[in-house]
């Protein structure tokens, strides 16, 4: 069974998301869970804390969640496969490829519902 | 141009200078002035032809729909709002249901005004999109292929290496919905 007192971060610009996020998972019984505004501040957050899932927007500025990603996948320890799942606007086929060949565990397209979200968690993190 | 041509004659005269060496001049400055008029008018035409060969040239070099892809993204905006819309004022036409039901309680019909209420955001901001819609429609006929003329360091550059990935929500038309996703995700 998944862990419902781990470290979850929801990078998302949009603080209206991150909030639409967070209620979501709150709901699905995550109880822990922070935020940040970009890949950036994420990487900040991420070198302080085990994260045991990361949910990201992928067009953020200064630093995508695809670059995130990407930083994250070719680090040493235990943030290298941390389970990462992208929620993202973003819907061709070409970014779901690059995303999948960078190690996203899996892939939401906006906008989205809280089965969709529980269900894609699940996928990763096994049944909740 | 006549006016400076004559300013210029009775300058001459009053430094006597005669009738038919002025006349001479005279004629000379009015076909300079011509020339610089025509020239002038020339050189407006010759900039006006390149700006617009180069909205053309840049029109051809640009992905299909670019130039209309800020306003269709406002276009959506609306759609989109008018679906949220109508999705909450169905949630609050069933609560108002509900509040027919016995000890229902004030606050649901409350709140279900609230809800009404605050739906007219939608009829707003309908309205103040569709005149944003219209005003960068023009602005981007306008300055769309001169912008292009900008030397590359002076252009707005995108310097996130994942630059050419960043799209943007597509129109509900093209968009793929989760299970397309989700099948084209789990092929990879």
């Amino acid at each position: 069974m998944v862990d419902m007192n781990m470290k979850v971060l929801v990078i998302d610009d949009f603080k209206t998301m991150r909030r639409i996020v967070t209620n979501l998972l709150t709901q699905i019984g995550f109880k822990n869970i922070d935020e940040a505004m970009d890949g950036q501040s994420a990487l900040a957050k991420i070198a302080e804390n085990n994260y045991e899932l990361i949910i990201s927007d992928w067009n953020m500025e200064p630093m995508s969640g695809f670059e995130l990603l990407q930083k994250l996948r070719a680090s040493d320890g235990p943030m290298k496969t941390v389970p990462f799942i992208m929620v993202t606007a973003e819907s061709k086929p070409e970014n779901i490829i690059k995303a999948k060949q960078a190690g996203v565990n899996n892939y939401i397209v906006k906008p989205f519902n809280g089965e969709t979200l529980k269900a894609k968690i699940s996928a990763v993190l096994g049944p909740i | 141009m006549t006016d400076i041509s004559n300013e210029i004659l009775n300058i001459l005269k009053k430094n006597g200078i005669e009738t038919a060496e002025i006349n001479n001049i005279a004629g000379q400055i009015s076909e300079a002035l011509a020339k610089s008029g025509i020239g002038l008018q020339k050189g407006i035409r010759d900039i006006n032809d390149k700006i617009q060969q180069t909205k053309m040239d840049v029109a051809a070099g640009l992905p299909e729909g670019t130039v209309t892809q800020a306003t269709e993204q406002l276009d959506e905006v609306v759609k989109s709002t008018e679906e949220a819309t109508h999705k909450i004022l169905d949630a609050a036409e069933d609560i108002q249901n509900i509040c027919s039901q016995p000890d229902s309680a004030d606050k649901i019909m409350e709140n279900v005004t609230k809800i009404f209420e605050a739906c007219n955001f939608q009829d707003l901001i309908g309205q103040r999109v569709h005149k944003v819609t219209q005003t960068l429609s023009y602005i981007e006929q306008a300055i769309g292929g001169m912008i292009s003329e900008f030397p590359d360091d002076l252009k707005k550059q995108d310097t996130r290496p994942d630059a050419d990935l960043l799209n943007g929500p597509q129109n509900d038309s093209q968009k793929p919905n989760q299970g397309d996703v989700d099948k084209l995700f789990d092929s990879i």
